[in-house]
């Protein structure tokens, strides 16, 4: 009989070791990973142009990584690579290579021609996918210019915030052959219920073939209320016109962050960061995420974590979730700040996260830490010590020489 | 007479000495007075979200940012009280100019930095493919039943990809 216990206890422990193995392997995930920059690089088109392109491979999850290269598109015969594969360890961040360009002597169609370089990562090492590969592009437009005057032009807006007047700004790409003499755009602006609530005349620019220029047009929004609104640009540059369109938000804080809380935590493990927001606006925000970023005590980051995507139902609240792997880390107070980004806005708040074995207690500190913290080292204190021991050398070199001259005499 | 060259001579030296000590102390106590910390000079940056950080010692400073090197038409231009300002509205890719003001002392300095894209992507062993770029991207084959694959900066799509390829789609 005991030893049939024994038989038993032996078996229960071989399934325990069991099912940690296959959660242990199911936990590990072998992630392919790559970058590349510039994304996009774009160039006026000029017959039988040469010219050397640079970009960077990025290793962003830093491990040990091959790649193959290779050229697609419309443009591609025009293409010559410098490195056709390329391998990066895992103490690289990046990687730089670069493609030559030989443009034809006549590209019949106006608009924009292509060339796609394809960096394709190569599965290496223990674990990898067979199959499974991410390619990321780094695109070459070549601009043809469009017979006569054409342009094209983009709205954007900046500092909504609603404190301060709006800056709208209306970048013009002068695609044509022949210089623009005079480009500037009337800007109206609509509210909620799609009344026009007033027009800004921009400023006017002469604008040459292949070059662009902004027109500019600021509103004085400090009476408005905070919410949606949309601008329309009718950009007139000398007899031909062109529009452009925006929607845009006033206001000041759309999400709030409120706090952060870490639970369960042992050093050495994996931190889960909840941090808990508030969704103000009178909208759903989609894709929102959070960023973490902690310091050591001389302001250099150490650490950098991303939530994943949520969305956020309007006027709610709600948590995003960022996990910290902790190995390698000591207890100690690490400043830091965690960004939350939603609609090309993001709201920001630094924080202390004070470390120790068994917890993380994070708090809210005034945007001027970072500042002193970062800034604290000077040099003045250096200096004025120099400056003494450079006076009291001088004066022991003057009492030596009068002593000298005097003995002497 | 020998004697009194002697001293002199010593006497001009010091007063040489301490004249260099006086200048080289005034131009490094006064080019210290605004250092730019971050971004760089000429740094290019994947954040399009850049934090700026300076040393003074002043409480009260100027903060433009524009795309122009004359500063004419800034996308930002505030006073603030402390040496840090962190953008809060998605930044372009391109040239950008900055400068601070220490308006206590009246002294400036600007700089310049890039903002340049990169299309990153990760995919994970079950084919979950998440954005790690700065830039919005879509696929280039049509992975999803529905076609190509856009993806916002840091968004995640679930479900057995193989093979993709993505390029900036802003």
């Amino acid at each position: 009989m005991p030893h049939l216990n024994k038989m038993n206890r032996l078996s229960k422990i071989s399934i325990f070791l069991f099912i940690v193995t296959i959660y242990m392997l199911e936990a590990i995930v072998f992630a392919n990973a790559i970058g590349v920059t510039p994304g996009r690089k774009t160039i006026n088109f000029e017959p039988n142009l040469q010219s050397i392109v640079q970009f960077s491979i990025i290793n962003n999850e830093k491990k040990d990584m091959k790649a193959v290269i290779y050229v697609e598109g419309e443009l591609n015969s025009s293409i010559t690579l410098q490195d056709y594969e390329i391998q990066l360890n895992s103490n690289e961040d990046s990687k730089s290579s670069s493609y030559k360009i030989q443009l034809p002597n006549k590209i019949k169609e106006p608009g924009i021609h292509e060339a796609r370089i394809v960096v394709r990562e190569i599965p290496v090492g223990k674990g990898a996918t067979v199959g499974a590969t991410a390619a990321v592009v780094s695109q070459l437009y070549v601009l043809v210019p469009y017979p006569g005057k054409f342009a094209k032009a983009k709205l954007v807006a900046t500092d909504t915030q609603g404190d301060r007047p709006i800056n709208f700004f209306i970048a013009i790409d002068n695609l044509g052959e022949q210089d623009i003499a005079n480009a500037k755009a009337t800007i109206d602006i609509f509210g909620y219920n799609n009344e026009k609530i007033t027009t800004l005349a921009t400023n006017s620019k002469t604008i040459k073939s292949k070059n662009k220029e902004d027109l500019f047009a600021a509103w004085n929004s400090k009476n408005i209320n905070f919410g949606k609104y949309y601008a329309k640009a009718t950009v007139t540059y000398d007899d031909e016109v062109t529009d452009t369109d925006l929607v845009f938000n006033v206001g000041q804080l759309i999400i709030d962050i409120l706090s952060i809380e870490v639970n369960n935590f042992k050093l050495g493990g994996i931190a889960k960061f909840d941090i808990f927001l508030e969704n103000k606006w009178g909208e759903d925000l989609k894709n929102v995420y959070a960023e973490m970023i902690l310091n050591d005590q001389k302001g250099n980051e150490i650490v950098r974590f991303k939530s994943a995507n949520e969305d956020i139902n309007k006027n709610s609240k709600n948590k995003l979730s960022a996990f910290w792997d902790t190995a390698g880390f000591k207890e100690g107070t690490y400043n830091g700040k965690v960004v939350v980004y939603y609609n090309d806005k993001s709201t920001e708040k630094q924080l202390r996260a004070v470390v120790t074995l068994n917890s993380i207690k994070t708090e809210f500190v005034g945007v001027t830490a970072e500042a002193i913290s970062v800034g604290a080292v000077g040099n003045q204190g250096i200096l004025i010590l120099l400056v003494f021991v450079l006076v009291a050398v001088n004066v022991g070199w003057f009492v030596y020489f009068k002593r000298k001259v005097k003995q002497k005499s | 007479m020998k004697e009194k060259t002697g001293q002199k001579n010593i006497i001009e030296v010091v007063l040489l000495v301490i004249t260099i000590i006086v200048i080289l102390f005034s131009y490094l106590n006064f080019s210290n007075l605004l250092l730019i910390k971050k971004p760089k000079s000429n740094e290019i940056t994947y954040d399009r979200y850049p934090e700026f950080l300076w040393k003074g010692e002043s409480d009260l400073y100027g903060f433009i940012l524009s795309k122009n090197p004359d500063y004419t038409n800034p996308l930002i231009n505030i006073t603030l009280n402390f040496s840090y300002y962190h953008i809060s509205e998605k930044l372009e890719f391109g040239d950008y100019y900055w400068k601070i003001i220490d308006k206590k002392n009246s002294y400036e300095k600007s700089s310049k930095f890039t903002v340049q894209s990169l299309v990153a992507v990760k995919l994970d062993d079950k084919g979950n493919l998440q954005n790690a770029g700065n830039t919005k991207i879509a696929s280039v084959e049509n992975i999803l039943a529905t076609g190509a694959a856009i993806l916002e900066i840091n968004q995640e799509i679930s479900g057995n990809i193989k093979n993709a390829t993505f390029e900036q789609n802003e």
